[in-house]
């Protein structure tokens, strides 16, 4: 997958479908397979992966943590009518499989476009595979897209996808949703807490219902930090990282794999993040001595919530940073703010 | 038609029976409280009516609150209780007094009000914007009997003791209607130290008839304030607020909380979007159940970025061009300079170029926190302003506001 991270794209292994007989659960064959896969991952380069978890205990063991959430909202349908604007001059169409490399540089487009922090794009086969699928419908406009199901038989649409890079493509793509007032009565969408779609409705009379967290891990720090967007700000700010949890042992060999993968990337020890005025930052590795207590302190997993914009003050009170001061709190946050979201399960 | 403030001697019975038609019946305590705050509102001129030949049919209110943007508190008029009687309502009554409302506010000085709209358009049409959420999280109380221990991977003698099962526990003291000024100056240091976008404190004499409601609990130490009480019988706990600078405090105030496991079976709360109580719990039990979203009105525009707190890595220069038609003042083209953690606007001359277009509206979002981006696409900004100048924007800005309180 690609993750959309302040108008930037990185490379992010989504991991899903992890799972144990149940008779064999508890005996560590979770972890053991979690450590494996983790190494697999990094060792193929990808710098992030994230999940969604049905339990946090053995990811946070190794290293992942809350970062953002899936959104839900839940409105009437009626409340879509009348901001739609079926303007002549915005072409509309139905998307098909043939769209799946329009569709994937049209929602990049919007994510890079609204410097979003969170989303991400699948790659062309599983795009394909779901813009062929019979029961959602597709429809795509140069800087837009939409896609939606009927949900609890017709009295619901369940929208996983309204994005659009303009005011009068949400509109356009609004009024193909509108026009479905006639039967359906309520409308779950998947959606940015920072949505256009709060300016746009004429009346509250709905809004986030559901959070679903997931979690992040960042499998190679200063790649990704070197991807990620960041905001024009000028930062300098020591690091001190702590210890990966996960370490390497027996590698895996896959079928028709021969490259020898490299081991996680040890992230323990100093570090100095930079960040330009220019929107991007870096870190590097730094000697140069500081008094104890004034460096801030993070594991892998107050890193992954740091970097998808967790406030620092929050790592702190839930036990998740440590040492540092006021000021670098300060810069920390004016350089990772986001409101990190997803539009997609898996 | 008559628009005027409320005056002692009032017939504060008239105003009461408008509410309860608005809003829903009070009970006893309830009633006791309003008649508190309507009270104080007269008392400083901050409670207008409307008479129709002497019948009130008509009032609203505002209350001086501080509300804190990036960790530095700016004097809000919390608009509340706005009432058109049912049989008069669509006679552009609403929006005559919410006009007077608005210029009065103005008048007294506060640069920003806030209010929880029951209907937009009239309240847009005066310049409000959606800008903000008052967020209400559910947590099984069970998932809060043993919080997750800090991360071992980080070697903080503290964090090594809390892990061993023994959390520095705040001392922890019941707090009173005599606590008033101590709650809302340890609420304000809070604030302050986080850098919190959003959240308000009210006058003494208001946060004392909150502390006296005979229903709440309220728990008060050196950097913490717990407000809770029962809900549905004693099958719920509602928690209005826990707010804590460090992590002893609020794992010692979410203790408290848990306490009631043995009898509540679930706890809400109104709760920061970002805060620690979602990287407290051991599994992905806290789910967010609502958000109801406030609206901003930036009254006085250079006011309000003077009072504001800014992140202090950001150093930016924009061109804002403001079309306020209700509080003419503030338009014009401005010259928005963030840096040491400061804002100034100040008045620019006809060749600063291309600016970010922005009407009342999406001056309020843009003030707090939405992303210029989102505002371009709701229509509510506009202009040549780049790309660049979008994101210096949004890193001025950024915030995720809420609010733990209603009114």
């Amino acid at each position: 997958m690609r993750q959309w991270w302040l108008g930037r794209e990185i490379p992010m292994a989504g991991v899903a479908g992890v799972k144990v007989a149940p008779e064999y659960r508890g005996k560590g064959a979770g972890r053991a397979l979690m450590t494996e896969l983790t190494t697999l991952m990094a060792g193929r380069g990808y710098p992030l992966s994230a999940l969604y978890a049905a339990t946090m205990p053995i990811y946070r063991q190794q290293g992942w943590e809350l970062a953002g959430a899936r959104y839900t909202a839940k409105f009437p349908i009626r409340s879509l009518r009348g901001l739609d604007e079926p303007s002549t001059d915005i072409e509309i169409r139905r998307a098909g499989p043939a769209d799946a490399a329009a569709v994937i540089d049209v929602l990049g487009r919007v994510h890079g476009l609204a410097r979003d922090c969170g989303p991400i794009t699948f790659a062309e086969p599983v795009v394909r595979d779901w813009l062929a699928n019979q029961d959602s419908f597709c429809y795509l406009a140069d800087d837009g897209f939409l896609r939606y199901q009927w949900h609890g038989g017709d009295q619901e649409l369940y929208v996983d996808k309204l994005v659009a890079a303009s005011a009068r493509t949400t509109r356009a793509l609004v009024s193909v949703l509108a026009s479905h007032s006639s039967v359906a009565s309520r409308v779950l969408a998947q959606v940015s807490p920072a949505d256009q779609l709060w300016w746009l409705l004429r009346e509250q009379d709905g809004d986030i219902a559901e959070r679903y967290s997931w979690m992040l891990r960042i499998l190679d720090a200063p790649a990704a930090i070197a991807a990620r967007g960041f905001p024009p700000v000028d930062v300098e700010v020591p690091l001190l990282l702590r210890g990966e949890t996960t370490s390497p042992r027996t590698p895996l060999v896959l079928r028709g794999e021969t490259s020898p993968r490299t081991p996680l990337v040890l992230t323990d020890g100093l570090w100095q993040l930079s960040v330009s005025s220019a929107g991007k930052a870096r870190l590097s590795r730094t000697t140069s001595p500081a008094l104890p207590g004034t460096v801030i302190e993070l594991g892998a997993r107050g890193l992954a919530a740091l970097y998808a914009g967790t406030p620092v003050a929050t790592l702190r009170r839930a036990g998740l940073a440590t040492g540092g001061t006021a000021e670098s709190d300060a810069l920390l946050d004016a350089a990772f703010a986001a409101s990190s979201f997803m539009l997609d399960d898996f | 038609m008559e628009i005027r403030a409320l005056r002692a001697g009032d017939d504060l019975a008239a105003q009461l029976d408008l509410s309860e038609r608005a809003f829903g019946v009070k009970n006893a305590s309830e009633r006791e409280s309003w008649r508190g705050f309507m009270d104080i509102a007269i008392s400083t001129g901050a409670a207008l009516g409307v008479f129709d030949d002497g019948r009130a049919v008509g009032g609203a209110v505002y209350y001086d609150m501080r509300q804190w943007w990036c960790g530095r508190a700016v004097p809000m008029a919390g608009v509340s209780g706005v009432k058109i009687a049912p049989e008069d309502r669509g006679r552009g009554i609403g929006r005559r007094m919410m006009t007077m409302l608005l210029d009065d506010i103005a008048a007294h000085g506060y640069p920003l009000a806030v209010l929880y709209p029951a209907t937009m358009p009239l309240y847009r049409s005066l310049g409000w914007e959606l800008a903000g959420g008052r967020y209400l999280a559910e947590v099984p109380s069970r998932s809060l009997w043993s919080l997750l221990p800090p991360d071992t991977a980080i070697a903080d003698k503290a964090v090594a003791d809390a892990s061993a099962g023994r959390p520095g526990r705040p001392e922890l003291r019941r707090a009173g209607p005599a606590d008033a000024q101590a709650v809302i100056d340890v609420i304000g240091r809070v604030h302050e130290a986080l850098r919190d976008s959003g959240p308000v404190t009210w006058g003494a004499d208001m946060t004392a008839i909150h502390l006296g409601e005979p229903d709440r609990y309220h728990y008060l130490c050196d950097d913490g304030f717990a407000s809770y009480s029962w809900q549905d019988g004693s099958d719920k706990l509602f928690v209005r607020s826990v707010q804590g600078a460090t992590a002893e405090t609020v794992r010692g105030l979410w203790s408290v909380i848990a306490s009631h496991g043995t009898m509540a079976e679930s706890v809400r709360a109104w709760t920061d979007p970002s805060g620690p109580l979602w990287w407290l719990t051991a599994e992905r039990d806290p789910d967010v159940r609502s958000r109801s979203m406030w609206m901003l009105r930036v009254v006085d525009a250079a006011a309000a970025i003077a009072a504001r707190g800014f992140p202090a890595a950001v150093s930016m220069r924009a061109t804002l061009i403001i079309d306020d038609q209700s509080r003419p003042a503030n338009s014009g083209r401005w010259l928005l300079t963030v840096t040491d953690g400061k804002g100034e606007l100040t008045p620019a001359g006809t060749s600063a170029g291309h600016g970010l277009m922005l009407g009342a509206r999406g001056l309020a979002a843009l003030y707090a926190g939405t992303p210029v981006a989102t505002l371009r696409q709701a229509g509510l900004a506009g202009g040549a302003a780049g790309p660049a100048a979008d994101a210096a924007l949004d890193a001025a800005f950024a915030a995720t506001p809420y609010i733990l309180d209603a009114f």
